[in-house]
């Protein structure tokens, strides 16, 4: 019962500050009231992406995956496959765009998901364009343990100017 | 004038991608991300974050960049703050957050660092420019001149077009020749924004009067377009309405755009030498003007004026022909017709002069026509939404073919300048409500899947209750009281055997056997000192055994039943505990209170987006309506013309047969 109450009186004070927001921004610009709207939608966007994480991943089971490029003189990556113990859970295929977007800093979330906490293996299989414009695919493995903290491990692509080719590294962060 | 600030206005938004693009290439950030071991958590999490911002911002997804941002905000984002800041600064620029973008660069000027406070400067004269704040985008230009050595080229290509247009715009002062060349210098040859920046020049000289320096710069800018064509180009600046409001960039300045702007070239040029009576040159340039675009019936009017000047009445005849059948129910169509009656007139040849002017009668109602339709169209709620279409790349334009063609320099007029900024937010509000419908969609899977976990802990409560433990406890419990009943017996008896183990027994049965035989041999009698004293001490002995079994026995039960009572509480208090637990599983309030928030807000937006929609709605019907009601004045001044030139045939008692039932153009003009 009390809850409810509580439920309420916040659904109340919304509802009026809400209304109080409406008739403040009808005083504004119609440039500056689209703009203050915009805010609002990414604070809004902010709060869901918060939320969506905490309800569906929680950091007890959360695992994310990113995906990092350094230079990509000898490997133009295609396309991703990523397996948690030995089971494909996302295949990425990539675009110019975003590949440029990786090779000038950019570090992309491949995978988001759920995982019991214990012993983990991680296998990641890269397809593109090695040296001498040759199709190349290269696998690599981790092994890690899942405690109750929120795990995060990083694919990075680097070049290995020593041996003229491609590097593949996964670590935990 | 009123065509370059057109003009002006047009590029504004193509200017925000010039702006984006830009960016992405001008601000090279340092990765920092590949040494994990030598930093710190908290390092590792803001250089994770900054790179996730770089991911969106550099595949041109500003709304997510934002909101990544956002999000990496209450960490802040460490040694990549500052560029975070630009990087914020600059999508909220591309995202239309004019007034936020201008507070981060306002405060970024004031950086130390003179590569920070040349972003800013920049970005806060584009931000200014865009906004067609002119003043403040003149003293934002003056303060990136002393940063000219830390701009890229394409940075400062953009920035001369920047100053050149400022001499456009600014109607206060007339500038000076040297002006223009100074701010058109750093522009290489062959760059897309030179023909343009010419064509406004010479836009501006034509309203000053000043024809042949126009010409000048007309032809100056003709000659720049053929170039800049087969010039590469990072992008497309000449972004059309109706192909996209955000098309992606090309490699070249298309054939499209560079015909578009010869047509306008060839047509200003024409007019300018026709004012000059001048008509030879204005035909050459009215006959460059491709047909069947929207300036090919002016430049075809221009055209045949040019030729009755030269008394050429014959082709110019046959020009006004083809204007009001290519263009029926337009005002050109209109024109010529009449042009058309008033040559045939004073040639003498009224009863074609007479059928022009039915013809107009007719071309009119067909104006009138679809004005009418028009108009109803704009009183409809959702004429808007009707307009919508999806294009090829997944996105929503603004549909034209359903406006009458007759109306299409209304429509044209419609899609540039204000209106079409005014256009431009309706769509991107629009898009943002479908985007909130799929958040609101999200959000009642949310709360769908906190009631099924609700329902689900629920469920595993009540199979956990109805499982065999609680009843396992209960005997458990039984046999503690059991046993302590035994234990009692035992001390009450003060009998040893109710307490001892099978080895135990044996030996208590061995001493009871050993007591009763030296009962029996007690009994036999005659027994002689000695041996009596003897057993005695046996008996003694026998007692003193049993006593040293009975009491470590009941200690050691008693100490023993203890702990398993102590035990079997603490599994009983977990058990009730569990059981508390399952009675009330959990409800989620906090979470549901997230969601109920967020579903309020996303109302709450939606409301806001609808009045907004609303307002610009009515901006841009109003402005429509404007227009379509000076169509209707213009109408009428020709229907009023069509029937003094019937009235005055008439009246020249030459025109053919009178049937009033003959057309309508006959009834009016009786």
């Amino acid at each position: 019962m009390q809850h409810k109450v509580v439920t309420w009186l916040v659904v109340l004070l919304l509802f009026s500050s809400l209304k109080g927001y409406g008739q403040s921004v009808k005083e504004q610009p119609l440039a500056q009231q689209i703009e203050g709207l915009k805010k609002q939608i990414i604070a809004l966007n902010r709060d869901l992406f918060i939320l969506e994480e905490d309800l569906l991943f929680p950091s007890s089971t959360q695992l994310a995956v990113y995906l990092s490029v350094d230079v990509g003189t000898y490997f133009a990556l295609d396309s991703v496959e990523l397996k948690i113990n030995d089971k494909t859970v996302t295949h990425y295929l990539y675009t110019e765009q975003q590949i440029s977007a990786l090779h000038r800093g950019g570090v992309q979330k491949l995978y988001i998901g759920n995982l019991a906490q214990g012993q983990h293996e991680i296998s990641a299989i890269f397809h593109g364009m090695g040296p001498q414009q040759r199709p190349y695919k290269r696998a690599l493995a981790l092994h890690f343990d899942k405690d109750d903290e929120a795990k995060a491990l990083e694919l990075q692509i680097r070049d290995s100017r020593v041996k003229l080719q491609p590097k593949f590294e996964a670590v935990e962060l | 004038m009123a065509k370059a600030c057109e003009l002006t206005a047009y590029r504004k938004a193509a200017l925000h991608l010039i702006c984006a693009t830009v960016t992405a290439s001008m601000l090279v950030f340092p990765k920092g991300l590949y040494a994990q071991e030598d930093k710190g958590q908290g390092v590792i999490l803001a250089d994770q974050l900054w790179g996730q911002v770089l991911y969106e911002f550099y595949q041109e997804n500003y709304q997510p960049g934002l909101v990544r941002l956002a999000i990496a905000d209450p960490q802040g984002l460490g040694v990549h703050d500052d560029q975070g800041l630009v990087a914020k600064g600059g999508m909220s620029l591309a995202l239309g957050m004019v007034t936020q973008a201008q507070d981060i660069f306002t405060e970024l000027a004031k950086h130390q660092t003179p590569q920070v406070q040349a972003q800013a400067w920049f970005w806060l004269s584009k931000s200014f420019f865009d906004s067609a704040q002119w003043s403040m985008a003149q003293q934002g230009l003056q303060k990136t001149q002393a940063f000219a050595h830390l701009y890229r080229s394409a940075e400062r290509e953009q920035l001369a077009y920047m100053h050149s247009q400022m001499l456009v715009v600014n109607t206060t002062k007339v500038p000076e020749q040297w002006q223009f060349s100074a701010a058109l210098e750093p522009l290489p040859e062959g760059s897309g924004y030179l023909p343009y920046l010419n064509y406004n020049r010479g836009l501006m000289q034509l309203n000053q009067g000043l024809l042949p320096e126009a010409l000048l710069s007309f032809e100056l800018a003709l000659g720049q377009v053929s170039a800049a064509a087969q010039t590469n180009w990072t992008q497309s600046w000449w972004g059309s309405w109706a192909s996209g409001l955000w098309p992606n960039p090309v490699s070249n300045l298309s054939p499209l755009e560079s015909a578009g702007l010869s047509d306008r070239l060839y047509l200003a040029m024409g007019y300018a030498h026709l004012g000059a009576n001048q008509p030879y040159k204005a035909l050459d340039n009215f006959a460059n003007i491709r047909q069947q675009q929207q300036d090919s019936a002016k430049a075809l009017i221009g055209y045949a004026q040019a030729l009755v000047t030269q008394g050429e009445i014959p082709l110019a005849l046959a020009i006004w022909q083809k204007v009001s059948e290519d263009f029926p129910g337009s005002l050109a169509a209109l024109q010529s017709l009449l042009a058309m009656a008033w040559q045939l007139e004073h040639a003498g040849d009224e009863q074609q002069a007479w059928q022009k002017l039915q013809g107009a009668l007719e071309q009119l109602t067909l104006a009138q026509k679809d004005v009418n339709k028009t108009l109803g169209w704009l009183q409809q709620d959702d004429f808007l939404f009707s307009m919508i279409s999806t294009n090829a790349s997944g996105g929503q334009d603004v549909q034209v073919q359903n406006w009458p063609k007759s109306q299409g320099d209304i429509l044209q007029s419609l899609l540039s300048g204000q209106s079409k900024q005014q256009l431009t937010s309706w769509l991107d509000l629009h898009q943002q409500q479908s985007q909130l419908q799929i958040k609101q969609t999200d959000l009642a899977g949310f709360r769908q899947l906190l009631e099924e976990r609700q329902q689900s802990a629920i469920e595993r409560g009540e199979k956990i209750a109805q499982g065999d433990f609680v009843q396992h406890s209960q005997d458990l419990q039984r046999q503690l009281s059991r046993l302590t009943a035994v234990l009692v017996q035992a001390e009450s008896q003060q009998d040893a055997s109710l307490l001892a183990n099978q080895t135990q027994l044996a030996q208590l049965a061995r001493l009871k056997k050993a007591q009763v035989r030296l009962a029996d041999i007690l009994k036999a009698g005659d027994l002689s000192p000695s041996y009596a004293g003897r057993l005695a001490r046996v008996e003694g002995i026998l007692k003193w055994q049993f006593a040293d079994n009975y009491h470590p026995l009941l200690w050691q039960h008693k100490q023993s039943l203890q702990q398993a009572k102590s035990y079997l509480q603490q599994t009983v208090q977990s058990q009730t505990s569990l059981l508390a637990r399952i009675g009330t599983p959990p409800t989620y309030t906090l979470e549901y209170q997230k969601i109920t928030h967020m579903e309020l807000r996303i109302q709450g937006l939606q409301q806001n987006i609808k009045q907004l929609q609303l307002g610009m709605v009515e901006l841009v019907t109003g402005q429509a309506r404007q227009a379509l009601s000076e169509r209707v004045v213009h109408l009428q001044q020709f229907q009023q013309n069509i029937r003094l030139a019937m009235l005055r045939l008439q009246d020249k008692d030459r025109n053919p047969v009178k049937d009033p039932s003959d057309s309508k153009g006959g009834s009016d003009a009786q």
